[in-house]
């Protein structure tokens, strides 16, 4: 079972992920200035999530884990989605 | 299935990944709870958070972000570097992470200390006379900036466990799940700031 | 049915020297055994002092005004009431005890995944306890919010309430801790062969719970410590004078209070669906959907929470949204309920003490629950909320409910705990004055309820005196039946006869090792090939 081959991830694909990482926080910092009104909050949380999702998947090694985890970490954040969404529900129908 | 010898020999690195992966959940939904109450005040006073929000510094903000990026990287690396059998790599991007830790925590201070100066800390006078969400903002800005610090503090301290271990041959390359549960505890940590950073600093 | 392994050389673990000797040998011990019994007699404990403050609650109420203590008194006494029944007794409570001695025994493995980290929760626990009883004795005098720290009244009594809350905060870290280490244990330690579908129903509602553990206290956790921060920084996260919501509190406070409920109820389901098919000699009926259901609580049960705020002024869309799912989540509680009667169908039923409990809990988890459902109805909420109503139905719940299924766990499992038998004819007829006082102390305050008596008021009118009158009296009854049962239980595990490896002739892997078990539970670990509940 676990004691199959690990995975190693390569030094080049690491530096290639925090690229594109910065990348995402120069755009997610350059469209604040960019004066997109009610935009900009959908544009940063997008791109929140895509730089939460590489980090999961890459520096925290989900791509190459075990199928348990991905499903265990999905659910928690719909858990969590769920919380605020039923929260927010109450709030805007007030 | 593993094969479960006696209470000593039993090791199983999966459970204890599996073990740590839960305790994140911990994290997260601990933190979860606050951005709820971010959500809600946000919903309740949107003009006041865009005011406050305006205040914070957002180049340090940045510059933290981009540093903490860094040191995830260079604490996954590190375990490529276990794996591969160079534990003197290894240790280095420990150190390396250490530093970037410490780094962030400088800049924190000063970003604290200037708020606090300006009398932006909760309880202040010029805080309680601002409007409510001026005073929710930097409320939840301090309480959530320093829980987070609180964890930093904590990934740094099993940083350093995981580098004495990994100098003295503790952590190799056949054995390792700690360094692999440090690191993804230091990710966590990243992970929450890449939640705080654009919701505190970046969309008022 | 197994045959017991009478042959296994190894000391039991009551006789076992480890590094330590005498006390320190327990609360070192990493023995998941001892960790059960440290937790077991920390929790009889206060359950014992809580049990207390009960009476005394009660007796305050027998009559209207002022009886033996003062209203700012009684405020204390029902707050530390609620604290030490829910915080100390009620969450840990089965889980801790029972989960911790019997679950790595019935999935056939030697240990809990981190038997180190097991030790810390106790610890964890213990100080927790220990800071909630000093809440009482240090600062300005003991909290009077009530187990709820309900804002904006937590963040400004003068009272002790950052120590409590603190207590409480600590109190949910040892819990999230057991709840990782079960998780682990159940997905990593099980023997071989016994696949998801071959685990006994325990440890599945155990699976259950720990996931509740896991997921909902930091929420409660994060809670706390706003409130803290409140008390302490003046943030006004809750506070309406600086722009705070009290109601978000509410939310918070029940996001992990409701499943909370569940965090206790779903392990005592999973003891009574462990005894009824031992003593009907009957396979369980239904399975997987026993095993699945509390799945299915644990999942729809983070859903309900806003039913505690019916008349809290949350939005009317929301009340019936979070009334409808309420009854959605009787479903599931009420099928595990249809598969206990159903396997005791046709079988050979066997009275003894365990089964009696067991069916004493059914009856009184039965009428929680369908008052639960009035109270989950929108309409009846509005008319009852926050009376005698509400404490009549959670006590049926948490009392009857897993009070009792902890008292028919320790019960079913003294012989293998002790390796003695208790007296079987005393523990009836304890279990008679249990049941007896119990419906005699909470049924009138249904009737009182309805009737618009309010919960925690220290007085009252002349027209309620009758029931409160009714209810004191159950109350004392209640407490001679716990004097006989805990009587017979202490005497017993010191002088009680020898029990054999398996008293009640169960199938379950706890009951093929010897009484008391070995350090190692198992010589050799098992191999499962067969269903469990394979009874004829």
């Amino acid at each position: 079972m676990e004691s199959e081959k690990h995975h190693i991830t390569s030094y080049r694909t690491y530096v290639l992920v925090l690229i594109v990482l910065l990348l995402l926080v120069s755009i997610s910092v350059g469209v604040t200035h960019m004066g997109l009104k009610t935009w900009t909050v959908g544009v940063a949380l997008l791109i929140m999530c895509a730089m939460a999702s590489i980090i999961l998947i890459y520096f925290m090694h989900l791509k190459f884990d075990h199928i348990l985890l991905k499903v265990l970490v999905v659910g928690v954040f719909l858990l969590f989605a769920t919380f605020i969404g039923i929260t927010l529900l109450e709030y805007l129908t007030r | 299935m593993e094969s479960v010898v006696t209470h000593a020999e039993h090791r199983d690195d999966f459970g204890a990944k599996l073990g740590m992966w839960i305790f994140i959940f911990t994290e997260l939904l601990l933190f979860g709870g606050l951005f709820l109450v971010y959500a809600v005040y946000r919903r309740l006073y949107p003009a006041d958070f865009h005011d406050a929000a305006l205040e914070l510094n957002a180049f340090l903000g940045t510059l933290n972000t981009v540093a903490l990026l860094i040191s995830s990287m260079t604490v996954a690396m590190s375990l490529t570097a276990v794996q591969k059998g160079n534990q003197k790599l290894a240790a280095r991007l420990i150190l390396v992470t250490i530093l970037m830790g410490v780094f962030f925590l400088f800049n924190k201070y000063h970003e604290w200390g200037t708020e606090i100066r300006d009398g932006l800390y909760p309880g202040s006078e010029n805080l309680m006379g601002q409007a409510h969400g001026v005073t929710l903002f930097f409320g939840l800005y301090f309480f959530m900036t320093g829980l987070h610090m609180l964890h930093m503090l904590v990934g740094m301290i099993l940083l350093i466990v995981t580098w004495v271990k990994i100098k003295s041959g503790a952590i190799n390359s056949e054995r390792y799940v700690l360094l692999e549960n440090g690191s993804l505890y230091w990710c966590l940590v990243d992970l929450i700031w890449i939640f705080l950073f654009p919701l505190l600093y970046l969309i008022p | 049915m197994p045959e017991p392994n009478v042959n296994n050389k190894q000391p039991s673990y009551l006789e076992f020297q480890g590094r330590f000797k005498g006390l320190a040998g327990w609360i070192f011990s990493t023995d998941h055994k001892r960790i059960g019994l440290l937790y077991l007699y920390a929790i009889m404990t206060f359950f014992l002092v809580g049990a207390i403050l009960g009476v005394l609650m009660r007796i305050e109420l027998i009559s209207p005004g002022e009886t033996i203590m003062k209203a700012q008194t009684y405020n204390g006494v029902f707050t530390l009431h609620g604290i030490i029944m829910i915080f100390l007794v009620v969450i840990p409570g089965l889980a801790a005890v029972f989960g911790n001695f019997f679950l790595p025994i019935m999935i056939g493995a030697k240990d809990v995944a981190f038997p180190r980290l097991n030790l810390l929760s106790w610890w964890i626990y213990f100080f927790g306890a220990v800071l909630a009883v000093m809440s009482q004795f240090v600062g300005n005098g003991p909290p009077d919010t009530g187990w709820t720290f309900y804002a904006p009244y937590s963040t400004q009594t003068g009272t002790n309430v950052v120590a409590a809350v603190t207590a409480a905060f600590v109190l949910g870290f040892s819990s999230i801790l057991t709840g990782i280490n079960f998780i682990v244990t159940i997905h990593r330690m099980r023997a071989p062969g016994m696949t998801w579908f071959r685990m006994p129903l325990f440890p599945w509602s155990l699976y259950a719970t720990a996931w509740i553990q896991v997921l909902a206290t930091p929420i409660i956790g994060i809670t706390l410590l706003m409130v803290v921060a409140e008390r302490v920084l003046r943030i006004g996260f809750f506070d309406p004078s600086l722009g705070g919501d009290p109601i978000l509190y509410q939310h918070l406070f029940w996001i992990y209070s409701h499943p909370a409920v569940y965090i206790m109820i779903l392990p005592a389901m999973g003891v009574i669906t462990e005894i009824i098919p031992t003593f009907c000699r009957q396979k369980v009926y239904g399975y997987k959907a026993i095993a699945l259901s509390s799945l299915a609580i644990a999942g729809v049960g983070y859903l309900v929470w806003g039913h505690h705020m019916f008349t809290s002024g949350m939005s009317v869309t929301a009340r019936w949204i979070f009334s409808l799912l309420t009854f959605i989540v009787a479903v599931p509680s009420a099928i595990k309920v249809f598969n206990w009667i159903a396997t005791m169908y046709k079988g050979s039923i066997d009275l003894q003490p365990p089964f009696l409990f067991a069916l004493a809990f059914i009856f009184l988890f039965m009428i929680g629950g369908m008052t639960g459902l009035l109270l989950g109805s929108l309409a009846v909420n509005v008319q009852v909320h926050d009376t005698s109503f509400v404490v009549a139905h959670f006590h049926y719940i948490i009392f009857g409910g897993m009070g009792f299924a902890f008292f028919a766990g320790i019960h079913y499992w003294f012989p293998k705990m002790y390796g003695r038998m208790f007296n079987i004819k005393l523990a009836n007829i304890g279990i008679a004055i249990l049941f007896v006082g119990f419906n005699v102390l909470y049924f009138p305050l249904f009737v009182i309820g309805v009737q618009g008596m309010p919960r925690r008021y220290y007085d009252y009118l002349p027209q309620f005196h009758t029931g409160h009158f009714i209810s004191t009296i159950g109350s004392f009854i209640l407490a001679i039946g716990l004097i006989v049962m805990l009587y017979n239980l202490f005497y017993s595990a010191r002088k009680g006869a020898i029990a054999p490896a398996n008293p009640w002739g169960s199938q379950s892997l706890e009951w093929t090792i010897p009484s008391p078990p070995p350090v190692e539970n198992f010589e050799e670990i098992p191999v499962i090939t067969e269903d469990p509940y394979n009874y004829k």
